[in-house]
């Protein structure tokens, strides 16, 4: 295998651990809210969250790099320019995110000071990590983009994937420079915060896992370039369209103009629309292909992806994102439940599935089937969607009876969160929690044994028509 | 808005769009299958869309402007479908010739 194939085996393999800490680290999460005494002055229900979502973004991001690092040498036909740099910083990232994660648990905050910014957290979400942290990030993603740009100019020939990845490493890099600022006005600071958050997420991840998946798509059932690179097109063009400015209803209630109110609700009003071409595409895949494939696994977890996508981001978004019923449920589990679901479908299905793509070739597998793949998809699905389903089901108590009702006063917040609905669906949350973790258990067990007792076979790619 | 009110259009408007996905989901199954049934299905889906549409248009507080959003919303939902199915047809047929 080549170098940079090498290294995606260990991105991706990095990517699966820390899907595991970030599970381990909800389960944590979720276990605060059915007894709020547990780890009671040892560990804060708030370093348990940022673990939870910081790992999240961790994960993914390693994943993409390690589905990049995968394709790139099938896409050029060499191995990518400043591969050694990148062998290097995958081991200082690895170490840069543990040292951040025992900061977090052993630290936990320091006084509001320079030092504090700079040695333990910044304090701000998604992006705690302290500033040395954060300069490491900027510079792997730097050598990423490096790697990748630097890679279609060395060959002399850019395909239509690599074209859009290439230029998609320019805000992917760019945006992640506002994980350094220290504004002390809050509605500004947020203000700049979602251009990182919304931008990074609904924007450039979005068209980075497009033109994973279109590089997927092409190993995974041999369709020709024309066609994913049409679709992909396609995607960037709804994706700026609708996700750019969508980046609105992010801006309700901290303190922008009004008219955001306006483009924000629109904007992400039209987000549905391509995710509905996307599950009618799905079905035409998997019609066309009659589910036949060599890499069921793969193939189910890319279908996961569409309808997951559209599930999470599509309905559950909608319910929440006009602003006139945002304005009860913003901020509550109603959100929460969006935001798992969404990410679920958008990314983490589709990482899982280069995830078997890469394992077929890695380890020369005729066709890849068993039963422990199936466990790991269904359990980690069911526990997903009854997790969001709770989660669903708290914040409409919250924002109903806290919001709505009791108008956000202390007390109300007091009564919406000893409120039946709420409590019963904390419980329901961790329960599917559990079963979640099992999914991760057996994805893991799967991962790792898969075609390990099996002769290998030397198999022949799929060649895309071009 | 009232807090009924509100729950009722946060509600309608999850069903629209997961109504929206019921018909996208069905109209390719009939388009795969050439089943009648099917297309019946997916009309129904469609009508199940397009009353909870005009519930939210008739019958929330939501203001005019994302009424009419919502209705545009639900027109465009229709042609999606055999839109992208067309699309999706032409492409691979394409892909047939060239290859």
């Amino acid at each position: 295998m080549s170098r940079s194939k090498n290294l995606a085996v260990k991105y991706l393999i990095a990517a699966v651990l820390f899907f595991g800490v970030m599970t381990l680290s909800g389960l944590l999460a979720a276990t605060y809210y059915i007894n709020p005494e547990f780890l009671f002055g040892l560990l804060h229900f708030s370093i348990a969250k940022i673990l939870h979502i910081d790992t999240m973004i961790i994960w993914l991001l390693m994943g993409f790099m390690g589905a990049v690092y995968w394709f790139l040498p099938d896409e050029f036909g060499r191995e990518p320019v400043g591969i050694w740099a990148a062998e290097i910083l995958f081991w200082v990232f690895v170490a840069a995110v543990l040292a951040v994660a025992a900061i977090f648990v052993f630290v936990q905050w320091g006084p509001g000071t320079e030092t504090t910014l700079w040695l333990f957290q910044q304090g701000r979400k998604y992006v705690e990590a302290p500033r040395w942290a954060a300069i490491g990030v900027a510079l792997v993603m730097l050598v990423f983009a490096w790697n990748v740009v630097g890679t279609a100019m060395q060959a002399r020939r850019i395909t239509g994937v690599m074209a859009v990845m290439s230029v998609n490493m320019v805000p992917l890099v760019l945006l992640y420079l506002i994980a350094f600022p220290n504004i002390s006005n809050m509605a500004v600071d947020l203000y700049w915060w979602w251009w990182l958050v919304h931008l990074w997420v609904e924007a450039t991840w979005e068209i980075l896992i497009g033109c994973i998946m279109a590089l997927a798509m092409m190993k995974l059932l041999g369709t020709s370039r024309q066609i994913v690179e049409g679709w992909l097109y396609i995607e960037v063009a709804l994706v700026l369209g609708t996700g750019i400015l969508g980046l609105g209803h992010h801006y309700f209630w901290i303190g922008t103009p009004d008219y955001w109110l306006g483009i924000g609700g629109f904007f992400s009003a039209l987000e549905p629309l391509p995710l509905l071409g996307m599950v009618v595409h799905a079905i035409y895949d998997a019609g066309v292909h009659r589910m036949k494939t060599t890499n069921r696994p793969a193939f189910c977890w890319a279908l996961a992806e569409a309808f997951g996508n559209f599930l999470g981001a599509g309905v559950f978004g909608f319910m929440i994102t006009l602003p006139q019923l945002n304005l009860f449920a913003h901020g509550t589990q109603w959100t929460v439940s969006h935001g798992h679901f969404a990410f679920w479908g958008a990314y983490a299905c589709g990482i899982l599935s280069v995830c078997y793509i890469a394992l077929q070739e890695q380890r020369r597998l005729a066709t890849v089937d068993s039963s422990s793949w199936v466990w790991a998809f269904i359990l980690l699905n069911g526990g997903l969607i009854g997790m969001a389903g709770s989660l669903l089901v708290a914040g409409m108590a919250q924002a109903f009876f806290e919001r709505a009702i009791g108008g956000s006063t202390l007390e109300a917040f007091i009564a919406g969160q000893e409120n039946p609905w709420f409590v019963i669906s904390m419980y329901s949350r961790f329960g599917f929690g559990l079963v979640f973790a099992a999914g991760y258990l057996a994805l893991a067990w799967n991962l790792l044994t898969l075609g390990r007792r099996e002769a290998t076979i030397s198999i022949r790619p799929v060649v895309p028509a071009e | 808005m009232s807090p009924a009110a509100f729950l009722l259009t946060s509600l309608s408007l999850g069903v629209m769009v997961l109504a929206a996905g019921a018909y996208a989901l069905l109209y390719g199954a009939a388009r795969l299958k050439n089943s009648r049934s099917l297309f019946v299905l997916a009309g129904l889906a469609y009508g199940v869309l397009a009353l909870d549409a005009a519930g939210v248009v008739l019958a929330t507080p939501l203001a005019l402007a994302w009424k009419l959003v919502i209705a545009a919303s639900a027109l465009a939902y229709l042609r999606i479908p055999p839109l992208t199915w067309g699309y999706l047809q032409r492409t691979h047929r394409d892909e047939g010739a060239h290859t």
